[in-house]
């Protein structure tokens, strides 16, 4: 049922958190777990909480991203009214494209002007969840809040850049937004999703531009904290947050947990992706497979362990692969072994190469590489 | 307006599959899984769409709740165009009554005004239920040479399995001068494979003349076609070499299965050439636990496995327990083999559940007269309880709840 909610995405923001794997698309379509690109996680969700009227913020890169999202069938968001809609810059005499959030949404604001919902959902690519955002907005709607935003607990990673920190008062409201070069377990962290007023944005946004006020985490969240009515809202569920190669590393093979992929694949919250006619994987004669992750079009005629196995990926005989990243189409020829190396799209290892990295610095391999 | 498509294909896909027993209870036989991921229906959809043809009829009548909203509005096959696509044709009641489809040529007639809308010059008739990969342009292309009435397509066959089918008898160019249906001394090997391109006009005629006619069946093999060449209409055959499989029968179903496991048999599914598309569901990649070990089979996403996979193909949604055994068999969407169990020579459908320690099917080397075993077959959502064993070429379409004894 669609709900009262207008979702916008930033697509391009925080490309440099992975610098490796966003150097030719947006940190929105970086792949993950074999299958799914990580806006997939802020569609599914929006799709599954009824918000079916989607903008994605793109700036640069985006080629990838619009390839993915198409007509935003795979997600059920191509629909006659609202849908999703790819808002690349749109520059009018005299502009500058800027980089922050708070100039992105002022580059959309005919967009935010023409919607009729009277919430807006502003989500981070970058966190991979199961989220039902309808609990968010019914507190939001009780508490009359101005903001309110998302935060997780347990944040295990000690490598996690630009970790911003909340701490309520006794009010429930924030008492104070900290940045924190090393987050640890017990703070509150920020997960990138805030659920706001649409009009009220409107105008926040005017106001900061003309005063020149382009940080919003600065200029907004830290100058306003007790001024506008802030609120957080705990996710407790499974997370994952993607900050760093380290994290995307962990992130992925999280997902060997059984409890993990139950948490997160949930039969009644699906999360879409666009699924490529890829055949069904084929395990030859002498392979073997233990603790990993399979996407379909695969052909393993290897040993593969601990790993994450992208579709069209082919393992050749006599190979082994453990604790991997193997991304979409990479050929694996024969005789070749492979530990902790994330290898991106369409590469090709040819036969008896060696690889290794370790647990705290994996290989990474550029897409298209021939080695 | 439509506008104008040379080409229109008709898809039968109204069968029963009676000898598909309880896999065909609740669903057409087009519509009954294929391959780890696919419906027989995805090969003649992909096929014509691969080969260029846009406007897609599909004769339904059994059964067609499954077949219809797997089929939508076509687009998984690229074949939902504002004025061309799939479209499911259902029998409906008419000016001279209500009447289901009599027979093949019959579904075709009663949908002649589907075809007359975008004024084609030719008619492809396919079956909804044949495992095959084929380019309908180059036959067709053929017929347009041959300037014939009727194409029909053949696939030599062994002449010891020939009198399982419909033979055509050619002169040396192509010419057909006799049909014989299921012969006992065939003259030939050339099998028909039930893909028929017609011209038009030609059809069209030899169609209003058969329904005139009450003493027809309304059956192509058997009215239409013989009708068409006892009036001396030019009809060609069209020889096909690639891997053709009608799979109307649960061992022909199971073989086509364990085909694809055969890497000698020329249907390759993996190439990014003439694929075969289909509907996807929405599931994570599969998981291969720790105590797996999965030889020469085929696994589709969504599936957990933690046991022994043998020759075997895994729809998506698929769970096998620690210590589960599963051999030669066809595993259909989200059937679960739990811990323990054990699966050889079976076909399970979607969602049946085989509860620990449980034994399906058996090895036909342990069996010492043919006619005991066969494929083993679970129908859709059926539960074999703990320590139960089901026999070789059982068909169980209720659950099994009590320890059979054990009569080996």
């Amino acid at each position: 049922m669609r709900n009262n909610v207008l979702g916008i995405v930033f697509g391009s923001n925080h490309a440099d958190r992975v610098v490796a794997l966003t150097s030719h698309r947006a940190l929105a379509s970086v792949p993950f777990a074999g299958k799914y690109r990580l806006i997939d996680f802020n569609l599914s969700n929006m799709s599954n909480s009824g918000i079916t009227n989607i903008g994605i913020i793109v700036s640069k890169n985006f080629f990838s991203l619009m390839d993915h999202v198409g007509s935003g069938k795979s997600w059920n968001l191509s629909r006659k009214n609202g849908g999703v809609h790819l808002l690349p810059p749109f520059i009018q005499s005299g502009e500058v494209v800027g980089n922050s959030e708070i100039e992105a949404l002022h580059s959309v604001k005919r967009f935010l002007n023409d919607a009729t919902e009277d919430y807006v959902l502003l989500s981070e690519c970058g966190m991979v969840a199961n989220i039902n955002y309808n609990d968010m907005l019914q507190q939001h709607i009780d508490n009359k809040a101005d903001f309110t935003v998302m935060y997780v607990t347990g944040l295990k990673s000690e490598g996690r850049k630009d970790a911003l920190s909340i701490t309520m008062g006794a009010d429930d409201r924030i008492d104070t937004f900290s940045l924190k070069s090393c987050a640890s377990p017990d703070n509150n962290i920020v997960v990138g999703t805030i659920l706001t007023n649409r009009k009220f944005l409107m105008e926040l946004v005017e106001e900061c531009i003309s005063n020149n006020k382009l940080n919003y985490i600065r200029n907004v969240f830290q100058s306003y904290v007790r001024s506008y009515r802030f609120y957080g809202y705990e996710f407790k569920g499974y997370y994952s947050l993607i900050s760093s190669m380290e994290e995307y590393f962990d992130a992925n093979m999280s997902l060997l947990s059984r409890e993990n992929r139950q948490a997160l694949f949930n039969s009644r919250h699906p999360i879409f992706t666009k699924v490529r006619d890829d055949m069904p994987s084929r395990y030859g004669l002498g392979s073997s497979v233990k603790n990993s992750l399979i996407a379909q079009g695969c052909i393993i005629e290897g040993e593969v362990e601990n790993s994450i196995i992208a579709k069209g990926v082919r393992i050749g005989k006599g190979t082994k692969v453990s604790n991997c990243i193997i991304m979409q189409d990479t050929k694996v020829g024969s005789g070749a072994t492979l530990n902790y190396v994330i290898s991106d799209k369409d590469v090709v290892i040819k036969d008896n190469r060696a690889l290794c990295g370790y647990d705290s610095f994996p290989i990474y391999i550029p897409s298209e590489k021939v080695l | 307006m439509y506008p104008k498509q040379t080409t229109v294909a008709m898809i039968l896909a109204g069968g029963q599959g009676s000898r598909l027993g309880v896999l065909t209870r609740k669903l057409a036989k087009p519509a009954v899984p294929f391959g780890g991921k696919y419906r027989i229906i995805d090969f003649p959809l992909s096929n014509c769409v691969n080969s260029g043809i846009g406007a897609v009829g599909v004769l339904t009548q059994y059964q067609p709740l499954v077949l219809n909203e797997y089929i939508g509005n076509g687009q998984p096959w690229d074949l939902d165009g504002t004025y061309d696509g799939v479209t499911c044709l259902s029998p409906y009641q008419q000016m001279d009554g209500a009447h289901w489809y009599s027979g093949t040529a019959n579904a075709i007639y009663r949908n002649m005004n589907f075809i007359e809308r975008y004024n084609p010059e030719y008619v492809v008739v396919l079956s909804g239920d044949h495992i095959y990969k084929m380019d309908y342009a180059k036959m067709i292309s053929v017929h347009k040479k041959n300037n014939a009435a009727c194409t029909i397509a053949v696939i030599d066959v062994p002449l010891e399995e020939a009198s399982r089918f419909g033979i055509l008898n050619t002169n040396p160019d192509g010419s057909i001068y006799e049909f014989e249906e299921k012969p006992e001394k065939p003259k030939s090997t050339n099998a028909s494979m039930g893909i028929y391109v017609f011209s038009w006009d030609k059809l069209r005629k030899y169609l209003e003349a058969d329904a005139a006619d009450p003493e027809s069946s309304n059956d192509f093999g058997k009215d239409v076609l013989p009708a068409m060449l006892n009036a001396g209409e030019r009809m060609f055959a069209y020889q096909f070499d690639g891997y053709w499989k009608d799979v109307g029968t649960i061992d022909s179903l199971w073989e086509a299965n364990m085909d694809l496991l055969n890497p000698n048999v020329p249907l390759d599914l993996s190439g990014e050439k003439d694929k075969i598309y289909s509907r996807n569901p929405s599931m994570h990649p599969q998981y291969i636990g720790e105590n797996a070990n999965i030889q020469n089979s085929l696994v589709s996403d969504g599936c957990d496995v933690d046991g022994n996979i043998e020759f075997s193909v895994l729809f998506p949604g698929v769970t096998i327990g620690t210590g589960a055994t599963v051999t030669d068999s066809i595993l259909m969407p989200g059937a679960v083999v739990e811990d323990g169990a054990t699966v050889e020579y079976a076909i399970i459908s979607e969602k049946a559940v085989i509860k620990k320690r449980a034994h399906v099917g058996a090895r036909p080397e342990n069996y010492k007269k043919d006619d005991q075993w066969g494929i083993a077959v679970i129908g859709e959502g059926v539960t074999i309880a703990e320590g139960c064993v089901v026999a070789p070429k059982a068909m169980v379409d209720t659950d099994v709840v009590e320890v059979a004894d054990n009569e080996e």
